[in-house]
């Protein structure tokens, strides 16, 4: 794992990379990569407390949280830790009071040992013996003396003590009556056994009051034992797959640069690297103050790649500048990355706008701009992807950078608003703009740089069957499912109730593909989850084929995802066993299943991805291994909830070929989308979803 | 879209509990809550229960903000009322003994205010509110030298990530929830069982850590990692008063010898 670099002032050309990388001194201030994975672990850990809160499984949940403080201890120094441990618990004593505030603590204190041992790969008996040492005081201590009224003051104690003599005492009572009923008629056995059981309730309650303060201690040792063991399981388990799946970043350094000198900046024959592998073709490029620059290619050409090593993010070694590259800094570069979601760091709008300026700003001149309107108090949860966008771009405008690197920054923007957007970059006069774009627009423009993929992505299903394939079902009629007059209500009983789907007709049957297109905010996703079956309609009428099976497929399609390797994933959405053994029970529904695996596993064209960990896989083949899965389960009716999302033109038809597999296997599809442009082949029916309200488009 | 659990949502009605600031009711009820936990008299306790329904009615909720209690919760609660009913304690009414469901029922209603404490907070204040508010809260620990700031930008950052994290979370949950057990795919149904939590930990954190690395580099773009200092809220008059008077019950939850005495 490799540390990310210092955060010395450079004032000239500057390569971090060729500094030797220095241990940081515990008292240094974190760097951003330390403060993301910080601010991301704190917020797990409440989330995870909030969420355990609610389920049954709770505990399993506050478990996951030390699992999560681990990982961050055996990556980042202990400092980092310490801060993330320090928000949690802050946050998690306003949502819940003192409670969680002591399980955040003891997530943080648990973890950091976990973590520590797992630095130093230290054995099982090394780790469980430091975590005694260290955490088992301190568990002990949550519990006797963090709620201070228990040990200290006493009437808290006295109380919950009382409560526990009387209860004791209250089941004994009911217990020795039964036994006299039970003994009057007779059977004195069950008395005597009534009494004896009245006796030891009685006595146990007195013994644990009697010795609390040693059973508390006592019990937690047991407990810190066996948290420590499972940290090193799991928190070892973690560790090795995320080091396979996220290659530490590129070097993330904060560089103040008082007098930017970015441009003009030059390539001068070399290819781009990204985590180690070159992406691109040699490049020959520069580009001076003021010009304009649309760079195209297919994804994976290395566009990103490209602006990054321009941002002086990444590829120092091939950037030739006469100044500093000033990223982030007024007058230097500004750049604006993908996601929408990614690129914005405050908590508010007016946060944002001013997260790394020192101007002072006027906030609604600023968003004018980019053409938004938001007051600003707004929390950025709460924007969509369109506003995100603009957002993003106001603050790197507002810097007046000299160069401005913007990514695909008009991707959920309506026409008219990426046509306002083009046009107010392209109206920017010296500002040197370098962007990418995978749709064909004419705006006008220096210069287009066009990068070709050099590892042409292999992900198209070769050319196999087109015979129908289908997978043993247990539906047999005809009409999977039907809505009638279905509506959906958030929240229905309370005060934040409100309603985003009305009237919804709709009904789907055997080797349909139905697309339904929405807008951000028509209630798509809401409609997504009651098809799925993971949403019950409020109002209205939903009738299923019976032994329909439903699934969703979500956007994020690796979280869906769990097991490590294609196979041991296929086997685990199809519920088959790996080890071609028979279960001891349901061997013939098994059996199916276990056929079903090997029909799709062909269908799907995946015989040679089957030994491939999923973190190697590309977006589209993570996507193909999930929708075989689903398939394999003998799922009747697949939605999809927002495939298109960053999809390039091969992206698409590598969808398009594998919704139509699944298709060849039998199952139904519902492909829901933001997107009008685009709708694979074959769709038997488009519907439009306004306002909570189907229509159909045309069949 | 959060489904689980939604942090923070205020009740979007007007309200003077939904216009204090957010430190105020932070401060207020951390200092009255300690004030009942280390006095759990009756007298206390009724003064606390008052006061947290009093609240609840200026706060202008609805009744339908309070959550349901599950069924487990419910009937643990009447187990306990029948074993506690069942000790015939002191004092006796009408030749029952009523003492255990006294004690019984006192620390229950502990519990529900202290639990009605933080609703209340979160159904008048929004997350980000909350944020702002532990931000300027922690600021006097600088002079100590608690590095103010970087905690500051953490939980900011912590704070903005939580929905996001939040809605991964459910849909890892969905997943496994959605599948076939594995214990029933392997012969060691318990190592299977150990294996697949560290799977379903894996996916939670690879996600999530994606996310971080996007953010650090979104901070970088920004050129800082510290988050611009909040502004300082409008306290006024009410403010003051809110927090010293809590301050002032606090004292006196200690003070006021109160009712029952505890008799040793």
């Amino acid at each position: 794992m490799s540390r990310t670099d210092n955060t010395t002032q450079t004032a000239s050309v500057q390569d971090p990379t060729t500094q030797p990388a220095r241990k940081k001194r515990r008292s240094e201030p974190l760097d951003a990569a330390e403060v993301a994975d910080a601010a991301i672990t704190a917020a797990l850990v409440v989330a995870l407390l909030a969420v355990g809160r609610v389920l049954a499984s709770g505990s399993l949940f506050q478990v996951f949280a030390a699992f999560v403080v681990a990982v961050l201890a055996a990556r980042r120094r202990t400092r980092a830790v310490v801060i993330s441990t320090c928000a949690a618990a802050s946050i998690a004593l306003i949502l819940g009071g003192l409670g969680p505030v002591s399980q955040a603590a003891l997530a943080g204190v648990f973890g950091w040992c976990g973590g520590f041992a797992l630095r130093r790969k230290w054995g099982r008996i090394r780790t469980v013996a430091f975590s005694l040492l260290i955490a088992w005081p301190a568990m002990s201590f949550s519990v006797l003396f963090f709620y201070p009224a228990v040990a200290i003051n006493g009437k808290l104690r006295k109380l919950v003590f009382e409560n526990i003599e009387n209860q004791a005492k209250g089941f004994g009572n009911i217990i020795t009556n039964v036994g006299g009923v039970f003994g009057s008629l007779g059977l004195g056995f069950v008395e005597r056994a009534a009494d004896w059981v009245e006796g030891a309730l009685d006595s146990t309650a007195a013994f644990l009051i009697d010795n609390w303060l040693l059973l508390i201690p006592a019990t937690e040792l047991i407990y810190t034992a066996i948290y420590a063991l499972a940290i090193r399981a799991v928190g070892g388990a973690i560790l090795r797959r995320l080091d396979k799946a996220l290659v530490d970043p590129i070097a993330l350094s904060l560089r103040h640069d008082e007098n930017a000198q970015p441009l003009p900046v030059t390539i001068a024959g070399d290819a781009l690297k990204r985590n180690g592998t070159t992406v691109t073709m040699p490049l020959h490029l520069d580009i001076q103050r003021g010009e304009h620059v649309v760079v195209e290619g297919p994804n994976g050409a290395g566009k990103s790649t490209l602006l990054d090593a321009l941002a002086g993010i990444d590829n120092h070694d091939s950037i030739l500048r006469p100044g500093a590259v000033g990223l982030g800094s007024f007058g230097g570069t500004a750049r604006v990355g993908q996601r929408p979601e990614a690129q914005v760091v405050g908590t508010t709008v007016e946060e944002d706008l001013r997260w790394g300026l020192d101007i002072p700003i006027d906030v609604s001149v600023t968003l004018a701009d980019v053409g938004l309107v938001l007051p600003e108090d707004r929390p950025t949860s709460e924007l969509s992807g369109g506003e995100l966008q603009r957002l993003a771009l106001a603050s790197a405008l507002r810097r007046e950078p000299k160069l401005l690197l913007a990514d695909e920054v008009t991707s959920m923007l309506d026409p008219a608003e990426q046509e306002r957007i083009t046009n107010r970059l392209n109206a920017l006069r010296n500002t040197a703009v370098v962007r990418t774009t995978h749709r064909n627009d004419a705006a006008p423009t220096d210069r287009r740089i066009v990068l070709t993929s050099i590892n042409p992505t292999p992900t198209l299903i070769p050319d196999g069957t087109n015979e129908l394939r289908t997978i043993t079902s247990a539906v047999t009629e005809s009409r999977l499912l039907r809505l009638r007059d279905v509506g959906f209500t958030h929240n229905p009983t309370q005060p934040w109730a409100h309603e985003v789907l009305s009237g919804v007709d709709l009904s789907i049957h055997r080797y349909e593909m139905l697309m339904i297109e929405g807008r951000n905010g028509s209630g798509k996703t809401t409609l997504a989850r009651i098809l799925a079956g993971l949403a019950e309609p409020t109002t209205g009428e939903l009738t299923e084929a019976k032994g329909v099976k439903r699934a969703l497929a979500h956007q994020h399609v690796r979280l869906q995802l769990l097991r490590p390797t294609v196979s041991a994933e296929l086997h685990s959405l199809a519920g088959v066993r790996t080890d071609g053994k028979q279960p001891s029970t349901d061997v013939e529904r098994h059996g199916m299943r276990s056929d079903n695996l090997d029909t799709t596993i062909e269908l799907f064209a995946l015989e040679h991805l089957l030994n491939r960990r999923i973190d190697e896989l590309s977006g589209g083949e993570q996507r193909r291994v999930l929708l075989a899965g689903l398939v394999a389960r003998g799922v009747s009716l697949l939605v999809l909830d927002e495939p298109l999302a960053g999809l390039d033109a091969s992206g698409r038809t590598d969808l398009a070929v594998t919704l139509d597999r699944v298709r060849l296997a039998g199952t139904s599809i519902i492909v829901v989308s933001h997107d009008i442009d685009w709708a694979p082949p074959h769709v038997d029916q488009r519907l439009r979803l306004t306002n909570g309200r189907l229509e159909n488009v045309y069949p | 879209m959060s489904r689980s659990q939604s942090f923070f949502r205020p009740v979007p009605v007007e309200s003077p509990i939904h216009r204090l600031a957010p430190e105020t009711k932070v401060l207020g009820g951390i200092v009255i809550s300690i004030g009942l936990v280390f006095n759990p008299l009756w007298s206390h306790v009724l003064v606390a229960a008052g006061l947290v329904i009093a609240v609840f009615i200026m706060a202008n909720l609805p009744r339908s903000v309070l959550p349901k209690i599950p069924l487990i919760v419910r009937f643990a609660l009447f187990g306990g009322a029948i074993g506690a009913a069942a000790s015939g304690e002191e004092p006796f009414v009408a030749g029952i003994g009523v003492g255990g469901l006294l004690d019984y029922g006192r620390l229950i209603v502990v519990g529900i205010v202290m639990i009605l404490w933080a609703g209340i907070l979160s159904w008048t204040t929004g997350l980000t509110a909350v944020g702002f508010a532990i931000r300027r809260l922690i600021r006097p620990l600088r002079r100590v030298g608690v590095p103010v700031d970087e905690i500051g930008s953490v939980v900011a950052l912590a704070v903005r990530s939580l929905p996001l994290v939040t809605d991964e979370i459910d849909v890892v949950n969905e997943s496994v929830t959605n599948r076939p057990s594995p214990a029933d795919l392997s012969d060691k149904p318990l190592r299977e069982a150990f294996s697949y939590i560290g799977d379903i930990a894996t996916a939670v954190v690879i996600g999530s850590h994606r996310r971080a690395r996007d953010l650090a580099t979104a901070m970088v773009s920004r050129g800082s990692t510290t988050a611009p200092d909040p502004h300082r809220p409008d306290f006024r008059k009410i403010d003051i008063a809110v927090i010293v008077g809590s301050f002032a019950l606090c004292i006196a939850a200690f003070l006021v010898p109160g009712w029952p005495p505890i008799g040793e």
